[in-house]
């Protein structure tokens, strides 16, 4: 109510601006770079997804080439619905288990790591835990290949404990992908992704948990009662962030991990993309799948924040 | 006090200048070092950088073919050479960004979408009939004497797109370079004879696999493996015909009395399926081809775990040879004893790589010098044998290949130690020379025999390289690429026994509509036949 009063006291936007801008001229000079880069690297690429509604060809250019329209979705749709569907299954699929068993690792990882009071002990074990973030995708891979092809350290060590007695090939049987993708995944990012909810562990009032002592609560009590409520707003956030990204799996790591004999479960919709728009060179038919990613993505981000919002009142906007 | 204080302030003020400049400066430097070589007139030139050389240069302008070339046509070349492993995305964001060199070398027929007609109407590569006469007539004079290869190497309308990679003039050796090994010592240890027909094979694989050949007491023996192409068990028997040729078919595309097929619609395809199951359900293929790792296949060669294998002649065969194993090719099999294999691999004297010149060369004269110079007789001579009394003398008249080649002190192998010197053993805008095949493909007996015994075959279903209309080539993109992504995951499916019913593979096909990629191919085939 008062901040509307005052606004009316206040002249023209134009001299609000000019004010602001002088009274904060070096936060302002620091903003130019980050709005240069978004422009630069995010907006004016933005031009070529036209490209989705032409037939391109790089001897015409972009403006030159004609347009098609939908041609080239009704391509991918109708003409490679083949492979369209299970495409859009595959990475589905993959986000949803990524979700289910990627998304509350590192939070409860963080809650037994809250728990442990030795510090030493408790910094090791977190400095342990980053350390499989920061190794490339390309190795990450090269270790799941050697760990589990045929004569490979899981097999062997299955094999010598009698679970089995013909190795398994994990790498070319289609049931065995998602497990493999979605696990090392968890490896990969549990403690790193756990920093953000130790972060927000740290920011919970002590008196909460006295009164919750008091009150007779044990640790797991406290765990429950105080903790996970206190990190609640991060979980949200961090979850609708995750949605965004719902349609894209990380190109890279399925390129490097599939084969064909495990497209049937490997295949999504970002190598598709790559392998008709680069390998294949129809850029047309790549920027509208891309595009149609994209969308996708943009509508589950909205959707996904109005539920949030509904339900638990943090979200993103 | 006062002027230590000025002095630092001098000094930071110079320090400050001197770091903006040494910002600036280099762009002025490279600047005016290219002013400076515009007396000498530079060329870009994209080629794929090949491993052999990639043991001991990083670009070819080391090769000293190369640096001769350079000095005795007062040019600069600059290769761009694209990743190893990434040359095809490289290749294509080239294209798609048209940041062209003046000269690309690339496969136009196959890795190019439309070949090499649709690259021309692209603009990217120019037609060079007008310019040949002129300014290159070592190849023109070379395509005058070989109307044959003349007739492989221009599009239907007659067009000359760019310089071939040439393998030599006798096709008897040049064109035979993959084919089935196996291991001789084994062979001996069991009491078999070296295997002709798909029965014989299937025996001895399968004595393999169960009579220890190797004799450590394991029953760890594979029979039978792929070396070059594991990346892709279906290419490898797309490029070689081994086993499939038997029936005489091809996984692919091939033609039978003017007649295009393809493979998998044939009858006989279901008798090829069959075999390879059963030979894979019996343990006698081995399973790493799935997994794709060529690095293990080949250690698995060299621990003697591998018993038959296909692979090249002398990347694989004389690599083995070279550790000591006691390896021999085998013909391509057969279905019936002394019958002559109709369909093995099977090569063209031009192997599809062409050097071509760009829209976006400037001096398009220039470049066809530097091209033609490899068709030249001291071209000839610095691209197959490299530089005299080094890397080859002359005895009589004939040709020799140095000891630094042969049995290279730093241990490189006699094609990676030629790579340093010469273009021979990685082909390109020239033709290669017979004493490469003789000295360095077949320095073994074993490979002179191997080259015998799979040049043995009739080959005659082969199509030659087709090229393809505007429309056409983009229909059958469209075809071609959805069917190749199912077929290759179907034919591993098929092998393994995880997917038996060939029928419902075929009908899926027929869906993908491969009838009409049949028709496309067999009108590229007609108007091919009509090429003068």
């Amino acid at each position: 109510m008062e901040k509307a009063a005052v606004k009316s006291y206040q002249p023209n936007r134009w001299q609000e601006l000019k004010k602001d801008l002088m009274r904060n001229k070096s936060l302002y000079i620091m903003l130019i770079p980050v709005v240069a880069y978004y422009f630069i690297f995010h907006y004016i690429p933005m031009y070529g997804l036209q490209i989705a509604f032409k037939d391109f060809t790089p001897a015409k250019g972009i403006w030159g080439s004609p347009w098609v329209g939908l041609e080239k979705f009704k391509e991918f749709f109708v003409y490679d619905s083949f492979y369209v569907w299970r495409i859009i299954r595959n990475t589905i699929l993959i986000n949803v288990y990524d979700l289910i068993f990627g998304f509350p690792a590192p939070i409860i990882f963080a809650l037994l790591l809250n728990e442990i009071k030795n510090s030493i002990y408790k910094r090791t074990l977190q400095t342990v835990s980053y350390m499989p973030h920061f190794i490339s995708t390309v190795v990450i891979v090269g270790m799941i290949m050697d760990f589990f092809s045929r004569d490979g350290l899981i097999n062997q060590i299955l094999k010598s404990l009698g679970i089995l007695s013909e190795p398994i090939s994990f790498m070319t049987e289609p049931g065995w992908f998602r497990p493999l993708y979605v696990g090392s995944g968890i490896w990969q990012n549990l403690g790193w992704g756990s920093i953000v909810y130790l972060a927000a562990i740290s920011n919970i009032d002590p008196q909460l948990y006295e009164a919750a002592l008091i009150d007779g609560a044990g640790r797991f009590r406290q765990a429950l009662y105080v903790t996970i409520p206190g990190i609640l707003p991060t979980i949200v956030i961090m979850f609708l962030l995750r949605v965004g990204h719902m349609m894209n799996v990380g190109f890279e790591k399925v390129f490097l991990m599939y084969n064909p004999l495990t497209y049937e479960t490997a295949d999504v919709i970002s190598t598709y993309v790559y392998r008709k728009g680069l390998l294949e060179m129809d850029y047309s038919y790549g920027a509208a799948v891309g595009l149609f990613n994209s969308v996708i993505n943009f509508l589950l981000v909205i959707f996904s924040n109005k539920i949030a919002k509904k339900l638990t009142e943090t979200s993103l906007w | 006090m006062d002027w230590f204080k000025s002095s630092k302030k001098v000094l930071s003020t110079i320090l400050v200048i001197a770091f903006t400049l040494s910002l600036v400066i280099p762009a002025f430097v490279s600047s005016s070092s290219t002013a400076y070589a515009k007396s000498i007139p530079t060329l870009t030139y994209f080629v794929r950088l090949d491993p052999k050389v990639a043991t001991s240069y990083n670009s070819y302008s080391s090769i000293a073919a190369y640096q001769l070339l350079q000095k005795k046509l007062g040019v600069k070349i600059v290769f761009k050479h694209p990743p190893v492993g990434g040359e095809t995305d490289q290749f294509n964001l080239m294209i798609a960004s048209r940041q062209l060199t003046d000269i690309i070398e690339w496969n136009w027929i196959d890795n190019y979408p439309g070949g090499p007609v649709k690259a021309m109407l692209d603009k990217i590569i120019i037609r060079l009939n007008d310019y040949l006469p002129k300014y290159a007539p070592n190849l023109n004079k070379y395509l005058q004497q070989h109307p044959d290869i003349k007739k492989l190497i221009v599009t239907d309308d007659g067009d000359i797109y760019g310089f071939p990679a040439l393998r030599g003039n006798n096709p008897k050796i040049a064109c035979v370079y993959y084919g089935p090994q196996i291991r001789n010592d084994w062979l001996k240890k069991l009491g078999l004879k070296e295997p002709e027909t798909v029965d014989d094979w299937y025996k001895v694989l399968k004595a393999f696999v169960t009579k220890d050949p190797n004799g450590n007491g394991k029953k760890d023996e594979r029979g039978f493996s792929i070396l070059r192409n594991a990346s892709n068990p279906r290419y490898a028997f797309d490029y070689s015909s081994f086993l499939v040729g038997a029936w005489g078919i091809k996984t692919d595309f091939f033609q039978v009395n003017g007649k295009v097929k393809y493979g998998p619609l044939e009858p006989q395809y279901k008798q090829f399926i069959a075999t390879l199951q059963k030979w894979w359900k019996e343990g006698l293929i081995d399973p790493d081809i799935l997994t794709m790792n060529q690095k293990v296949i080949r250690a698995n060669v060299q621990n003697d775990v591998i018993g038959a294998w296909i692979g090249l002649l002398s990347g694989d065969m004389g690599f083995f040879l070279n550790l000591k194993k006691d390896i021999i090719a085998t013909k391509f099999p057969v279905l019936k004893k002394g019958e002559y294999p109709l369909l093995g691999q099977a090569e063209f004297l031009f192997s599809r790589t062409s050097a071509a010149i760009t829209t976006a060369c400037k001096n398009v004269p220039l470049a066809m010098k530097v091209l033609d110079w490899g068709y030249s007789k001291e071209g000839y001579e610095a691209f197959n044998y490299g530089v005299l009394g080094k890397s080859y003398v002359k005895k009589d008249g004939k040709v020799y290949y140095t000891d630094e080649i042969l049995k290279n002190p730093q241990g490189l192998s006699a094609a990676e130690a030629l790579a340093k010197y010469a273009r021979a053993s990685i082909s390109g805008p020239f033709a290669q020379a017979d004493e490469y095949y003789y000295q360095i493909q077949m320095m073994y007996p074993q490979q002179k025999d191997a080259v015998e015994k799979w040049g043995q075959v009739k080959n005659d279903r082969i199509l030659p390289p087709l090229s393809f209309t505007d429309d056409e080539s983009k229909r059958l993109a469209n075809i071609m690429n959805t069917v190749n992504t199912y077929y290759d995951e179907m034919f591993l499916r098929l092998m393994t026994g995880k997917a038996t019913n060939v029928d419902a593979f075929v009908k899926t096909l027929k869906q993908m509509k491969i009838d009409e990629a049949i028709k496309i191919y067999q009108q590229a085939y007609d108007r091919w036949k009509k090429r003068k």
